[in-house]
């Protein structure tokens, strides 16, 4: 019934003003103002949003986006790809589809009806709405771009990185291959000892993607490494306050060399929400991660994170969609996106509190700097000072 | 009246002077151009470079090219590395100007870019940097692409002026312009105080002053240079240096200190390598070392320093360069110059020498010839006439050299040819160059010397003003037919000039005119016209063909006097068939058989296949650049043009045969040095090796060029063979040598494992040929046979 009434609101509305200044009305989207001033949006249903670019001129490309949940990271992906496709003029309406878990019904019908429609690409936002459109859209006419969505090669969507899927899905992915990303650790540490590393048992995807390919190559390169992991998500912070100090019981008992060893913080929200525990009982041992967003402002912290921003990943994944359009390359021959150099944050106050120093080339590419106070100095690559 | 002609005289030398001084400057400041552009050319490339990978890593940090912030900041070191750099801009992939930092004091014109086509002038950059360089009438634009970490996202622009250049160059040579008005002043001035105690010693007085005058100007032009040079090289690791000092400096902007930092020895140790002179660079503070590059020097070097003002304490960086790597890169500029230098050199002394004929002419004609002493003055003179002949002659020739075999080509494609065919008009040149020689020595009986020369002089500028005119391959081809015929007939008009006006005492001497002549006129007509061909391009080249020309024409037909020999002509079938003739005489005789046969070919064997065709060859597999192959060849021609004289004074002060044994085993022991050039680990040694090898060979072909011809003249031959005959036979068959060279040595090269081997080969073919010159008898010697009636004055 509450569906029912929120529809009529709505069409009315559409009725009375094509032009939703606000797309509040939709719970699991948020346009942000910069590109609201770029783009148009009008409501279709309550899980349809089409955004037509304001400029006038006329629409060449039919672009849809499917969103499997409301998440920030979902947001800041969809944000991001039609800052370029505005930046690019592309001239294109791009609809977004909100596909729920238990809606899976809805998303067949919708992806059924893509041809019919004249879709000429799709964003599967999210590993999950990548899955759900791998599973069911797999060789089909239109080109399907992932983004936000991790690693294909590990979740088997794609044998290798350096080959195109020879279908019609493009993939991009959220995490760096785990052996760059431990060649940078090394730049960093030097000779690693031992990496504790930090998880949510029921993030599936990190665990899959960050956390035993990492624990695999730490094997073989005589690297020990510690599992913390938060059993029950929505108790983090207690186990966190036992685990850790177990932690450096285990690596005191094992005789590692702290100065080279660290905590690893992977991409578990519920794990990364408690950076203020983590520091508080990490004693003298860096806190390093593979997220951005670890990395803030004064001494609650990560000392540095090495990784791919949702931003930086929406922003390859923009590029691979507007060259499929533009037919500059074609969907089944595109390699694995991975962004390269990676994203890398680095607050200098966490470095000398641990009497730490980087590489100057580290420095050099950080999108974000903290400077020794612990303000920001440098953000998306601009001095702010 | 005689004060009046005196003064003209000495008017003339210092008229001559000018010219060549002004010749000389207009090279060096040619040459320079082309040597600064390309230093300062690279040293905006080393810093843009670094300037692009610092945009490259903030547009991968996250800044969108639109969005970028501090373009001003990054690229002011680009701006400010030289004066001569306008502008840098950062353009979009749709070629849109997004940023733009510009040098305020000059304004740009919008103008036509193209790419570079003097390759010369393009700085070496590693292959994957896919850096375009263009240019306009005005502007030099180099572009670098520039990469998020997604895509590419445009081009960094940097404009550099050739106005600015210019400036800077004319500035530096302006001393040089001033300087030159001012020696032939003095020359002149020390000419009208001495000519009074000239007398017999007056060409000692001429030369050696006007030696003096001209290496006057050439030591302050060299200086001139090595200061433009030196600018150069240390302006780019002077630019290199500030860049890294704006790298680390950013720390200093977010006050975060060096001390924060590891691995700055690899920053450091960034900026030393293929692009870099520099070998050492330490950023210090006042009072110690903070960090410095990985690898150990401590040779001699020159220090940069750059100051860093940082928020905790002050730095400065200090770069090193070898002081080895400065002076190896001033000679690699320099030497351009030493052999353009050489050949002004040439042109330089040809012109006093043309400019003393006349001197020589008053002399003969003020008396009447009834002495030895004034008989040997008119030989003298009539020598020193046919000198300039046969050496413009050539030169007009040398100077297309180095740009024929792509004009050809290119007029090949233009007309619808295969490019290969040009090598056609190559074989047609000589073929016809060869076959000219067969009936020449009866026409010029016929005709005379004056007439043949005219006309062959004619032929050839003929040929020449075609090419001014076209670039068709129909045309082309004619021209070709035409400058093969003239300049063979040139060639056995001179040759029988000299055999008939030489006495026998100035034989070797006499043929030494046509070793210089060919020699000199191909070193310095292929240097100059290399250089000049960029500032005046082809047809100004053709002109200049053309001009000397009809110099030579209206040199010929004022200065030599001929008397034609009414003899009867036979038919065509008749000449070929006498030259068959002549040919079976030659070689049937012991004496000609084993000097043409044993000395004559293998020489020209060696000259065609080892230096001509294997040295390029062999030494571009070795690593040698092409530009310094051709100046390595160039030693041999220097060798053979420096010991002339001396080959000459040999064979006439011992024998024509000591001269010849002399020569032979110079150059055995040449070509063995040059089969082992590379003994030792250095480069630089093993280079000035074989240049030390090039000249020997040289030098030891000093001895067999000239005295090879008085040799086989000097032969018995009972048969009515004319020296003149024996000659032109000589030439044809020694031009066997000539063309099987490069089959016989390619042959060799199949053969031997290593490359160089083949000189060592050919130095044992040499050997043996030698010893079998030396065992077989000559048999009898008997006087020579009295020269022909000479039809020259």
């Amino acid at each position: 019934m509450r569906k029912i009434i929120l529809i009529a609101l709505l069409s009315i509305l559409s009725l009375f003003s094509k032009e939703i200044i606000d797309n509040d009305g939709l719970p699991w989207i948020k346009v942000n103002n910069k590109n609201m001033s770029h783009w148009k949006p009008e409501i279709i249903s309550e899980k349809h949003l089409r955004l037509f670019p304001r400029n006038n001129k006329k629409v060449k490309y039919k672009v849809v986006a499917i969103f499997p949940k409301k998440s920030s990271a979902y947001d800041v992906s969809i944000n991001k790809i039609m800052e370029v496709f505005s930046q690019k003029q592309i001239i294109s309406t791009v609809d977004v589809v909100y596909v729920a878990k238990k809606d899976k019904e809805f998303g067949r019908e919708f992806l059924k009806n893509v041809g019919k429609n004249k879709y000429d690409l799709i964003f599967s936002v999210g590993s999950s709405a990548t899955a759900f459109v791998y599973k069911n859209f797999k060789g089909e006419k239109t080109p399907v771009v992932s983004v936000c969505s991790k690693d294909p090669v590990l979740l088997k969507q794609m044998k290798n990185y350096t080959h195109g899927s020879g279908n019609n899905f493009a993939f991009t992915s959220l995490n760096m291959p785990i052996k760059v990303q431990l060649n940078y650790l090394k730049n960093l540490i030097g000779e690693i000892d031992s990496i504790a590393i930090l998880y949510a048992k029921k993030n599936k995807s990190a665990v899959a993607t960050q956390v035993n390919p990492l624990k695999e190559l730490a094997k073989k390169e005589g690297i020990k490494t510690l599992d913390v992991v938060v059993e029950d998500q929505k108790n983090a912070k207690n186990e966190l306050m036992i685990k850790i100090p177990q932690a450096i019981k285990k690596m005191d008992k094992d005789k590692v060399n702290k100065e080279k060893s660290f905590f690893w913080l992977t991409g578990s929200s519920s794990v990364l929400k408690e950076i203020e525990t983590i520091n508080k009982y990490s004693e003298n041992i860096a806190i390093l991660s593979v997220v951005p967003n670890a990395v803030k402002e004064g001494k609650t912290s990560a000392v540095l994170s090495i990784g791919i921003s949702f931003e930086s990943n929406a922003h390859l994944a923009s590029v691979y969609g507007i060259n499929i359009l533009t037919k500059k390359t074609r969907v089944g021959n595109m390699k694995v996106g991975i962004v390269s150099p990676p994203d890398i944050a680095v607050n200098f106050l966490k470095l000398g509190e641990l009497n730490m120093k980087i590489p100057f080339d580290f420095f050099e590419i950080a999108s974000t700097v903290y400077d020794y106070n612990g303000k920001l100095a440098k953000k998306d690559g601009k001095l702010l000072k | 009246m005689k004060n009046f002609s005196k003064h003209i005289e000495l008017g003339l030398y210092t008229l001559v002077l000018l010219l060549s001084l002004m010749l000389l400057s207009y090279i060096g400041s040619a040459d320079v151009n082309k040597g600064y552009t390309k230093l300062k050319l690279s040293e905006v490339v080393s810093v843009s470079k670094i300037v692009q990978q610092k945009i490259n890593t903030f547009v991968y940090s996250g800044q969108r090219g639109k969005d970028f912030t501090g373009f001003k900041t990054f690229t002011n070191p680009v701006v400010y590395s030289n004066l001569s750099v306008l502008k840098v801009e950062f353009i979009n992939n749709k070629r849109e100007t997004l940023f733009s930092n510009k040098n305020n004091l000059i304004g740009i014109k919008k103008e036509v870019f193209s790419l570079i086509t003097d390759k010369g002038i393009i700085p070496e950059t590693s292959s994957g940097n896919k850096i375009t360089f263009k240019e306009s009438a005005s502007y030099y634009k180099i572009e670098l692409p520039l990469y998020s970490k997604f895509e590419s996202v445009g081009y960094m622009t940097v404009f550099f002026s050739k106005t600015a250049i210019n400036n800077t160059l004319k500035h530096e040579f302006s001393k040089i312009y001033y300087a030159i008005p001012i020696i032939s002043l003095l020359y002149l001035l020390f000419l009208v105080m001495t000519h009074s105690k000239w007398k017999n010693n007056w060409k000692i007085f001429i030369t050696s002053s006007y030696s003096i005058a001209y290496i006057a100007l050439a030591s302050f032009m060299i200086y001139t240079l090595i200061i433009l040079y030196t600018d150069g090289i240390e302006g780019k690791s002077k630019a290199l240096t500030q860049t890294l000092a704006d790298r680390i400096s950013l720390a200093s902007e977010l006050e975060i200190p060096i001390s924060s930092f590891s691995k700055l020895n690899t920053l450091l140790d960034s900026y030393i390598g293929k692009d870099s002179d520099i070998a050492l660079i330490e950023l210090r503070n006042n009072t110690q070392t903070l960090v410095k590059s990985s690898d150990e020097f401590n040779d001699a070097s020159l220090e940069i320093k750059i100051n860093m003002s940082g928020n905790y304490e002050k730095y400065h960086l200090s770069a090193h360069i070898p002081k080895t790597i400065i002076y190896e890169k001033l000679w690699r500029n320099t030497k351009n110059f030493l052999i353009l230098f050489i050949a002004s050199t040439i042109v330089a002394f040809m012109f006093l020498d043309i400019a003393v004929i006349f001197r020589r002419k008053g002399e003969v004609s003020h008396h009447r010839i009834s002495t030895e002493e004034d008989k040997d003055k008119e030989e003298i003179l009539k020598l020193e006439i046919i000198k300039p002949v046969f050496f413009l002659t050539i030169f007009a020739e040398g100077l297309m050299l180095s740009f024929l075999p792509q004009y050809l080509g290119q007029s090949a494609i233009d007309s619808g040819f295969d490019t290969s065919i040009s090598s056609l008009l190559f074989t047609l040149y000589f073929l016809i160059y060869a076959l000219v020689l067969i009936p020449s020595s009866k026409y010029i009986e016929r005709y005379g010397v004056k007439l043949f020369l005219l006309a062959g002089v004619s032929l050839y500028s003929m040929g020449a003003v075609l090419l001014i005119f076209t670039n068709s391959f129909y045309v082309l081809f004619i021209s070709r037919i035409l400058a093969g015929m003239g300049q063979g007939m040139v060639f056995a008009g001179v040759q029988s000039y000299i055999i008939e006006v030489a006495s026998e005492k100035r034989r070797v001497q006499a043929t030494s005119i046509i070793v210089y002549g060919y020699n000199a006129g191909i070193l310095s007509g292929t240097a100059i016209g290399a250089l000049l061909v960029k500032f005046l391009g082809e047809s100004g080249i053709f002109m200049i063909y053309v001009s000397i020309g009809v110099f030579l024409f209206i040199q010929i037909a004022s200065l030599f006097k001929t008397r034609k020999i009414k003899a009867p002509m036979r038919s065509k079938r008749n000449d070929l068939v006498e030259f068959m003739q002549n040919i079976k005489i030659l070689l049937s005789n012991k004496c000609t058989f084993k000097g043409t046969i044993f000395v004559g070919i293998p020489t020209k064997i060696i000259l065609g296949g080892g230096i001509i065709f294997s040295i390029p060859l062999l030494l571009s597999k070795e690593g040698y650049l092409p530009e310094d192959i051709g100046q390595i060849v160039i030693f041999y021609s220097i060798g053979v043009l420096l010991c002339m004289p001396l080959g000459a004074y040999v064979a006439n002060r011992f024998s024509n045969k000591m001269a010849l044994i002399f020569g032979s085993l110079i150059g055995i022991i040449s070509l063995i040095f040059i089969s082992e050039y590379a003994f030792s680990g250095s480069v630089a040694i093993n280079t000035a090796f074989l240049l030390f090898a090039m000249l020997l060979l040289g030098i030891g072909h000093a001895f067999i060029h000239a005295p090879i011809i008085s040799y086989i003249t000097s032969c018995d031959i009972s048969s009515s063979l004319t020296k003149s005959k024996m000659t032109s036979v000589y030439r044809f068959i020694e031009r066997a040598g000539h063309a099987s060279g490069p089959l016989i040595a390619s042959q060799i090269i199949i053969f031997t494992s290593q490359p160089m081997d083949t000189f060592f080969v050919l130095a044992m073919f040499s050997l043996v040929v030698t010893l079998v010159f030396i065992i077989i008898p000559s048999g009898k010697s008997g006087k020579l046979m009295a020269p022909k009636m000479s039809n020259i004055r």
